[in-house]
């Protein structure tokens, strides 16, 4: 049903479509323009009252209806559909008569101007074709037939994009100018300087540093019990952390009477700790641990590397070993060495920069130079031109009485010295500006 | 008679479809009217051939006041249409919390409502310049909006197999401090495990109003646009081609889903209203596995506390 009803109407507008353009020309050109040219309601969207049975015929049995029987819930899905049908139908109405009322209103304007004017038919149609919407100013209903969307006045931005392009170049090839020496100058300035490039001492390293703290904090009187807990638990984990098996022995040889002293002494201070608490957890977690004394404890590693240095130290100190030994040990700055990789790469670069400046402020000095002469050329021809001009006018001066021969002689061997001084000018800036050229090419 | 809801239900209904009745008289009225002027529009324009453009503008201008008097009143009777459904979903909606196992329905009679529901879901006709609103054909919803209870979304829940599943279920709650639905399955018969409880992603709320591709195309699917489709006779959305857009306000999709079995990879074109045809969001396939990950956390905290 709703097929049938398209159909009907884009049928016909496709046949007053090509009417239509075909017909406008002529009609703006006559004073009094006819408008069936320009409209066509043959054609408009309606659902006529007497094809109601036909395409709505749930809506035309309500209303033949009484009141009494009025409207059922069965017949609501029907009747929805119908009215769907009426409204859709009557929204396209709505968008035919705009199109047709803007068209109608723009085609008074130009009846208006028409008037007025001697031959508006060629800027108008001149400014359509420019703008490239032609058909969208001459047939709205074709818009409206085909998109369902409002757009009467639609106006293509100007295309300056070129422009734009050609903007953003000139900068780029401008003549180069002081302002450019001396930005280069600054440039050349900045990158000659002195930089400081001294590197701070090596200080201590984290782990030594963090060593050292634990010393201090041992030493300190009221240590907690935690702390001696832990360095006694992790003794043997420590002892085992040390590479060697030689090590390893040395090391458990020294500590066991040392060590173990105190930490069985604290042990029982910590045993009378916990029967205070006895319900603290934390205490009771200790007990636990100390009975698995090899499971090693997030700060033995700590502890070790202090326990490593006070071996040192008192191995030196004892002369087993030098201080060359221990210093042999320490391994090689690699940071070091990368930071003087890195400032002589850097040097490198800097050295090369400045001479790419030196040589591109060299080249911009000599365009400089070049462009003056182009300059003084351009004045030289210039000056040239004035004297052809002057002599030209001086030759078609009407001859006044015997002197004109006289006059005419005089003045010509002036233009010829003249004429001669300048075209020798020009030659020498021309030689002297080609043989610059081939330099300014390079860069 | 009892004053129960359903019999208030029942008396709104009445008086809505009395006044729908005069309503549709109504318009028959107003397109006399509409009819008459558009007559001597045609008229002038034909007949009288030295006719003023002044004149053809004042007919003009009456017709189409006219037409806005006409489509006015239709809406009118479209309204209350609508307002009929929604007290008879509300009802629904009411019955199931109510009593939630009163009967089951069979299958092939709820395939026959959830085809009613998608040809009498409101039809927008917008405006000359109007923009459709959200959850109009193809327009999304907007980011927040919240499915209102008894709204039919699409769902991704787990199937049987590894691959997540999009189903048509309906809303029951929404909790916005965990922004999470609760969704039933529409075939009751599939709640037997309980409801789904899903995040906001997983749940795409169904379009509320059909678009009419006359006045409001550029509110259908496009042409090769992928999407999820409702595959017909089941309660599954798939991923599917539109194949053709609708033509009229009846007319449903013409979709092509991705199957392998057929060797071109698509099934023939089938159709599906506009209801059931939403955006396909390639990043809503990959399930995640977020709440095993948060499980096995919380077991573990529970360990430690123990301990």
């Amino acid at each position: 049903m709703m097929s049938s009803k398209r159909s009907l109407t884009s049928s016909k507008s496709g046949k007053q479509h090509t009417g239509k353009l075909k017909e406008m020309p002529t009609s703006s050109r006559t004073k009094e323009p006819k408008l069936p040219d320009l409209k066509d309601f043959t054609n408009v969207p309606v659902i006529r009252q007497m094809d109601n049975a036909r395409l709505v015929p749930k809506y035309t049995s309500i209303l033949s209806k009484t009141v009494e029987e009025g409207v059922v819930m069965d017949d609501l899905d029907q009747l929805q559909h119908d009215l769907e049908k009426l409204l859709s139908t009557n929204a396209l109405r709505t968008r035919f008569f705009l199109g047709e009322y803007t068209q109608a209103d723009k085609d008074d304007k130009k009846t208006n101007m028409t008037a007025k004017r001697k031959k508006p038919d060629e800027r108008t149609k001149f400014r359509e074709v420019k703008g490239g919407i032609r058909f969208l100013k001459r047939d709205p209903f074709k818009l409206n037939e085909h998109t369902y969307k409002e757009i009467p006045k639609i106006s293509l931005p100007r295309n300056d994009n070129s422009d734009k392009f050609w903007a953003s170049i000139e900068p780029y090839c401008a003549p180069v100018s002081k302002d450019n020496v001396a930005f280069l100058d600054s440039l050349l300035q900045e990158f000659s300087k002195e930089i400081d490039t001294k590197i701070p001492e090596v200080g201590e390293h984290y782990s030594k540093l963090w060593s050292d703290e634990l010393l201090g904090e041992e030493h300190s009187v009221g240590r907690p019990f935690k702390k001696i807990q832990d360095k006694k638990n992790g003794v043997h984990s420590l002892i085992e952390s040390f590479g060697s098996v030689l090590t390893q022995r040395l090391l458990a040889a020294t500590i066991q009477d040392k060590v173990l002293e105190v930490g069985e002494s604290a042990s029982n201070a910590e045993a009378t700790g916990s029967t205070k608490n006895g319900d603290d957890c934390k205490t009771g977690e200790n007990k636990t641990n100390k009975a698995e004394s090899t499971r090693p404890k997030p700060n033995s590693h700590k502890v070790g590397t202090c326990l490593d240095r006070r071996l040192l130290k008192e191995l030196v100190e004892q002369g087993i070993l030098t201080k060359e030994d221990v210093q042999q040990e320490q391994p090689e700055d690699e940071l070091l060495k990368e930071i003087k990789k890195c400032q002589d790469e850097l040097f490198t670069i800097n050295e090369y920069n400045l001479d790419e400046l030196n040589k591109l402020r060299s080249a911009v000095l000599n365009d400089i130079h070049c462009n003056q002469l182009k300059d003084d050329l351009d004045k030289v021809d210039k000056q040239l031109l004035d004297l052809y001009n002057s002599f030209m006018v001086a030759v078609k001066q009407p001859a006044e009485g015997k002197d004109e021969k006289v006059f005419t002689e005089k003045m010509k061997t002036d233009f010829e010295i003249k004429a001669n001084a300048l075209l020798r000018q020009q030659h020498v800036l021309n030689r002297e500006i080609n043989s610059m050229t081939d330099m300014s090419m390079l860069y | 008679m009892p004053f129960t809801a359903d019999a208030v239900a029942a008396q709104q209904v009445q008086e809505r479809l009395k006044s729908l009745f005069g309503i549709v008289h109504d318009i028959e009225k107003k397109r006399t009217i509409c009819e008459q002027s558009l007559t001597a529009l045609q008229r002038y324009s034909s007949e009288d051939k030295g006719q003023s453009v002044q004149k053809t503008k004042s007919l003009i201008k009456a017709a189409m006041s006219q037409t806005e008097a006409e489509r006015e009143v239709i809406q009118k009777a479209l309204q209350k249409i609508y307002e009929i459904r929604n007290i008879k979903n509300e009802r629904r909606i009411q019955a199931r919390s109510s009593a939630a196992n009163k009967e089951l329905i069979r299958k092939g009679t709820w395939m026959k409502m959830l085809q009613s529901s998608a040809q009498t879901l409101p039809l927008f006709v917008g405006k000359v310049g109007e923009k459709p609103p959200p959850l109009c054909g193809a327009v999304p919803a907007d980011r927040n909006y919240i499915g209102k209870v008894g709204e039919m979304v699409a769902a991704l829940v787990p199937g049987q197999g590894e691959e997540d599943i999009w189903i048509l279920a309906e809303v029951v709650t929404y909790n916005a401090v965990t922004n999470k639905y609760e969704v039933d399955d529409i075939l009751k018969e599939q709640n037997q495990k309980g409801r789904h409880t899903l995040s906001k992603r997983k749940v795409v709320p169904l379009p509320l109003m059909r678009a009419d591709p006359e006045t409001n195309p550029e509110a259908l699917f496009l042409p090769r646009t992928l999407v999820l489709a409702l595959f017909p006779q089941t309660t599954c959305f798939y991923k599917a081609l539109v194949n053709k857009p609708p033509a009229s306000h009846v007319d449903e999709y013409e979709v092509l889903f991705e199957d392998q079995a057929y060797p071109e990879g698509f099934s023939p074109p089938l159709c599906v209203a506009q209801r059931y045809v939403i955006p396909c969001r390639q990043e809503n396939r990959g399930a995640t596995t977020l709440g095993a990950k948060a499980q096995g956390s919380d077991s573990e905290a529970e360990e430690v506390m123990q301990g």
